[in-house]
């Protein structure tokens, strides 16, 4: 048991070092499997790559207005400091509406929604992101954007014609409300009680600038 | 006003014509009995929808008619898989909404814009590309969400209606094979109302709710706020965002108002993501 811990930190910690670490994981995964650790590869390769979008998702935001970074991800959470409108952070981790960010003006949690990440990309070229980059999308290479680029334009629509045959397919896939109770309850998620949210102009009070 | 409507309709669903000459006590008694009649009756449902003078049933006909042009500009996307998890997830998001039981479909279809389209009585495509945008099931379920908003709250159909578009004369009677002629004069050409603008305020409401329905149905409420992100990481000038902003506010706009709207209210949820059976779209 204690060989595993061991093996498991020397994977987390290869992967934390070397951008390339699927390859490393899978050498290593490699020789584990030569070592008769066969019963446990199976699990550690499933809870090194379900840990690989947290560890991978490092980048960099602005913040796009004045900003409290806090100790911890919540409101009420000690204030360490302000971020002004276009302060550059590296992104290092993120959780529920929260990011934890490192800046010049020091580290901790910041609102999501406080924050721009990356640059502007073009859709045609790696729309990577943060969410590219939890997913694993970026490295892919630039996708160069040439035939077979299908658009959907205000012409097009205009244009359509109506098919019955595609409309017959789409509703043959029709879910009931008894499967999608079923569907739910395989991914555990469970209702939750919550109400519409007022329009901004009354949630602040009426504080519109 | 609301009620007086409500009430109307009721009695005149339900024929309650002897009202004329009786006392206020019987009248009383009978709009009791049509109000409980209209609890055991999901059908009394479309019939309360019809504030607008389009029934539920003549809704999903122009909805059905819509639905099937998009089709014929942007087929599915063949993949069974695909499709039917989009229909699982959308399904479970549109329970959590004020229309449970429209009969709702949804479909991933063939086009690299990034754009999503509903269409009246609960007909709600997402284009491939804006599929691959996505990382989780909880941002499918935002998008998603947002689209039911629309159908929810009838945004598309109130344009038909001040466009004057809808002008019936005659009952729309749904068909089971081909185009509906009556439904097609009633839309206009093609499926040109989903390339409609809505009011911004319309977008931004729709916005709020998708949260809220995302919220609902158990999943992280921060998801959807991500896939605005990520689309205004698409620069303005790439052609397959362009006619998504060109009919809906920016998306630094929609965050912005989504940042105010939904301030503190979700740091006590915990919502999921789902990213293990997030169904990942084939490369093509």
């Amino acid at each position: 048991m204690r060989r595993l811990i061991d093996c498991y930190l020397e994977f987390y910690t290869e992967m934390l070092r070397s951008r390339r670490c699927q390859s490393a994981l899978k050498k290593r995964l490699a020789q584990l499997v030569k070592a008769g650790w066969k019963g446990w590869t199976g699990i550690l390769t499933v809870s090194l790559l379900s840990m690989q979008p947290a560890l991978a998702a490092q980048q960099s935001g602005t913040a796009i207005k004045a900003s409290e970074i806090r100790t911890e991800p919540f409101s009420d959470a000690k204030v360490l400091a302000t971020l002004a409108a276009g302060d550059s952070v590296t992104i290092l981790k993120k959780q529920g509406g929260w990011l934890r960010v490192k800046s010049a003006k020091g580290s901790g949690w910041v609102r999501m929604l406080s924050i721009s990440k990356g640059g502007t990309r073009s859709q045609s070229g790696n729309a990577g992101g943060i969410l590219g980059l939890a997913s694993g999308r970026v490295g892919t290479g630039k996708v160069v954007a040439t035939t077979g680029i299908r658009g959907l334009s205000e012409e097009d629509l205009k244009a359509a014609q109506f098919n019955a045959q595609e409309l017959q397919l789409a509703e043959s896939f029709a879910t009931t409300p008894t499967e999608a109770q079923k569907f739910a309850k395989q991914g555990q998620l469970t209702v939750q009680r919550f109400d519409y949210l007022p329009a901004p102009a009354a949630a602040t009070g009426g504080q519109r600038p | 006003m609301k009620i007086t409507i409500r009430w109307f309709l009721m009695l005149a669903a339900f024929g309650c014509s002897s009202v004329q000459g009786a006392d206020f006590g019987q009248f009383e008694q009978e709009l009791k009995d049509a109000q409980q009649k209209i609890k055991g009756n999901p059908g009394a449902a479309a019939i309360l929808a019809n504030v607008m003078g389009i029934s539920q049933e003549e809704e999903i006909v122009i909805g059905r008619q819509i639905a099937g042009n998009l089709l014929g500009a942007a087929p599915l996307v063949k993949d069974n898989r695909l499709q039917k998890y989009v229909n699982n997830v959308g399904r479970w998001v549109a329970i959590q909404s004020e229309r449970p039981d429209l009969p709702w479909h949804f479909g991933v279809i063939e086009s690299d814009d990034i754009n999503a389209f509903a269409a009246p009585g609960g007909y709600i495509f997402i284009t491939r590309g804006l599929y691959k945008q996505l990382t989780n099931e909880a941002s499918l379920a935002g998008v998603l969400a947002h689209e039911i908003a629309h159908v929810v709250r009838q945004h598309h159909l109130k344009i038909l209606q001040q466009s004057k578009l809808v002008d019936l004369g005659g009952k729309l009677v749904a068909q089971e094979v081909g185009g509906n002629d009556q439904a097609q004069k009633v839309i206009g050409s093609g499926a040109e109302i989903v390339a409609r603008s809505l009011d911004k305020n319309a977008e931004f409401e729709a916005d709020r709710m998708a949260v809220v329905l995302a919220t609902r149905a158990g999943y992280d409420p921060y998801s959807f706020a991500e896939v605005l992100q990520q689309i205004g990481h698409v620069a303005p000038d790439d052609g397959s965002v362009a006619l998504l902003f060109k009919t809906h506010p920016l998306p630094a706009d929609r965050l912005d108002k989504l940042d105010k709207a939904m301030s503190n209210r979700f740091d006590n949820v915990r919502g999921r993501t789902v990213e293990q059976r997030f169904y990942r779209i084939n490369k093509k």
